[in-house]
């Protein structure tokens, strides 16, 4: 069974390029496409036999052909793979991935990154719509302007569809690889069904998974998690959650599809606490995150107030999961007068997570925020609290003052809270909400500067950020790449 | 240098002369250099080969030519001289030219025809200096960034063995390397 992905022939059988080879040394004339090649390529008797030290780059020993390689940018190094199929047998080997990567963190000190913003946003008329925006950022604190741009996954074919058909998805993410689960509905709302497609906005690689038999509702929530294992080949599950249909309940319904096995499979994993059906009252509600190879997402409280975390290991422990309280010290989120709930978001910091906690109780209450961190899951979680921020010690940059009253949006907290730095632990992203630029706040310092401009429309808001990491070798997306016999010892 | 204390065995000979030490290399056609002995050690092959104890009368370096030995010789010289007196200098290759002030002189070290390229690349292996290799890999990397694939081939004389089927397939799959 054929599956769709970017490079629709990965799937063709070698057997044909075998054959059309063996066409070739048994009938050379039949053979309408190889003649004219063999033609061109035939050595005319004239031409003297090329010196020895020509094609010294197919002589030398592999080792130094590495080390040349290794000196490409990683874009180059994949063009290379054109060149030969020796090359491209050696460029594929996943030895050569690791050595391409441990030559470049001998030579820099941090990695690139690009942060993906999704934002609802909401016209007057008419459905609210999705967009995606990527920013990249070169190893520094402030983004550049981005060659991806705002259409960054414009090459998978469900956003390539007509307007007759409404597309409400969602994303997952581990480390490149992005898991889009899309809801596609007709304009007429007669068809109904939802897609998955892993792909690599890098690479503009995508695959597509093969349907699933139950149907994805809007509250459900779906995880994507791979596993590394022996020469960078590595299996991957993408689990669909089914949102419990009552309170407290013991049990959770899932669908999980594996690489290794290739379908999805229906599974009922127990939970030593109840769980509630999932409730969307804080953005961050929807998101599964992975770290530390397991799955993590926001229990509720019955009125949609976070109250803990579920954590499953599909790779491990398959039947169950675990719950994580919040920290001890947790300041109760109490919805005052205006209605205004506390802030609250999590991330991952080095395979650790993360919440950050922004209360926002009383009028005359100043900014700030809490940051804790999941240091051991045992007995229901232990967190520790990492750092504490007050609006009263903070410093805002010369930059962020210029902008009348920008300094003051996080005395009133109308910011929103971005993703942890991947790389430095002291350093969070907030955007604002109703200026389009993104700031930095380092938790030592309490140093606050621009970070960048957003380039989307007022009426969006936030409803979710990633954290992509630039790799320095891009992660392929599956099926993994082509075979070719190649005549020389590779 | 201590004369006592090492476990290497040094002749009388070699004892009087302490400060400039030498030692001959002899190359694959025949010809002898001397070289003072921190130079020659900028080699780590040259320098196990010194520590063992091998290195009575002359190194012999089958597999290089004099005339890459000779070059090689000059590049040793040149960055032993800039890294200071005290220890083989552990300068690595970069072309940022704030930390390595040999940049310029570095650049034009490589200015040569592809064969002597490769035979300085297969030299600096063979002898185990980790800033030449890095040199002049990095000048071979060079000349292969922003070239197709078809370029790449004529540059280096590599023969292309793909059929145009498998080549179209091969560049469908790695498209993004192309833009």
């Amino acid at each position: 069974m054929a599956l769709e992905s970017s490079t629709e022939v990965s799937l063709v059988p070698r057997r044909k390029i075998r054959k059309r080879r063996k066409m070739r040394k048994e009938n050379p004339e039949e053979d309408p496409i190889q003649s004219p090649c063999r033609k061109r390529r035939r050595k005319h008797p004239d031409e003297p036999e090329p010196e020895p030290s020509y094609e010294f780059l197919n002589k030398i020993p592999v080792a130094i052909l590495f080390e040349i390689l290794y000196r490409l940018p990683s874009r180059t190094a994949h063009l290379c793979k054109s060149v030969s199929k020796r090359w491209y047998s050696l460029i594929s080997n996943p030895s050569f991935a690791r050595g391409f990567i441990h030559h470049r963190r001998r030579h820099s000190d941090s990695e690139p990154f690009n942060l993906l913003l999704r934002y609802t946003i909401r016209y007057y008329m008419g459905p609210p719509k999705d967009k995606i925006q990527v920013l990249p950022f070169n190893s520094s604190e402030t983004c550049s302007d981005g060659k991806y741009g705002n259409n960054i996954l414009n090459f998978l074919p469900c956003f390539k569809r007509g307007r007759l058909y409404k597309n409400d998805f969602g994303v997952a993410s581990f480390n490149d690889l992005l898991l889009v689960h899309n809801r596609v509905t007709s304009a007429r709302k007669k068809v109904g069904f939802c897609e998955y497609y892993i792909c690599n906005p890098y690479t503009k690689q995508w695959f597509k998974l093969p349907r699933c038999s139950s149907h994805t509702l809007r509250t459900d929530k779906v995880g994507f998690i791979c596993e590394a294992y022996e020469n960078a080949h590595y299996r991957y599950k993408v689990v669909l959650i089914h949102s419990p249909n009552e309170p407290n309940a013991t049990q959770l319904h899932m669908e999980v599809f594996s690489s290794e096995i290739g379908k999805w499979c229906k599974s009922v994993v127990s939970s030593p606490r109840g769980l509630n059906p999932f409730k969307r009252k804080f953005e961050c509600a929807g998101v599964v995150v992975a770290c530390n190879g397991m799955l993590h997402w926001v229990d509720t409280e019955v009125n949609g107030m976070i109250k803990g975390f579920v954590v499953f290991d599909p790779f491990n422990d398959a039947e169950r999961c675990n719950y994580i309280d919040l920290p001890v010290n947790f300041s109760p989120q109490v919805e005052f007068g205006f209605g205004v709930p506390d802030n609250f978001s999590f991330g991952v910091f080095r395979g650790r997570l993360r919440i950050l906690h922004n209360p926002r109780a009383g009028f005359n209450h100043t900014f700030s925020f809490y940051v804790w961190e999941l240091e051991d899951y045992n007995n229901a979680g232990t967190w520790c609290m990492k750092h504490e921020v007050c609006y009263e010690n903070m410093v805002f940059e010369h930059d962020l003052s210029r902008y009348v009253g920008l300094a003051r949006n996080f005395r009133y907290s109308m910011v929103e809270f971005l993703a942890f730095h991947p790389d430095n632990g002291e350093i969070v992203f907030f955007k604002f909400r109703n200026y389009q630029v993104m700031c930095t706040v380092n938790m030592r310092t309490r140093e606050s500067k621009m970070a960048g401009k957003l380039n989307c429309s007022q009426w969006g808001s936030l409803s979710s950020a990633f954290l992509l990491p630039q790799p320095l070798w891009p992660t392929p997306v599956p099926p993994l790449p082509l075979q070719f016999e190649c005549s020389n010892n590779c | 240098m201590a004369s006592s204390s090492t476990s290497v065995v040094v002749s009388n000979k070699e004892k009087e002369n302490k400060n400039t030490k030498k030692v001959t290399l002899k190359s694959s056609d025949g010809e002898s250099f001397e070289v003072d002995e921190s130079v020659a050690m900028e080699s780590q092959t040259i320098k196990h080969i010194i520590e063992d104890g091998c290195a009575n009368n002359e190194i012999p370096l089958p597999n290089v030519t004099s005339g890459i030995l000779s070059r090689v010789i000059e590049y040793c010289k040149k960055h032993k001289e800039a890294a200071g007196e005290s220890e083989p200098s552990v300068t690595s290759y970069t072309s940022n030219s704030t930390t390595n002030p040999l940049t310029e002189w570095d650049t034009e070290f490589v200015k040569v025809d592809q064969n002597t390229l490769f035979d300085l690349i297969l030299a600096a292996n063979y002898l185990d200096i980790k800033g030449l290799l890095d040199l002049t890999c990095k000048t071979v990397a060079d000349m292969m960034k922003g070239k197709t694939p078809q370029e790449i081939r004529e540059t280096f004389h590599i023969k292309n063995d793909y059929t145009p089927e498998e080549e179209a397939e091969v560049r469908k799959e790695n498209q993004w390397a192309f833009e």
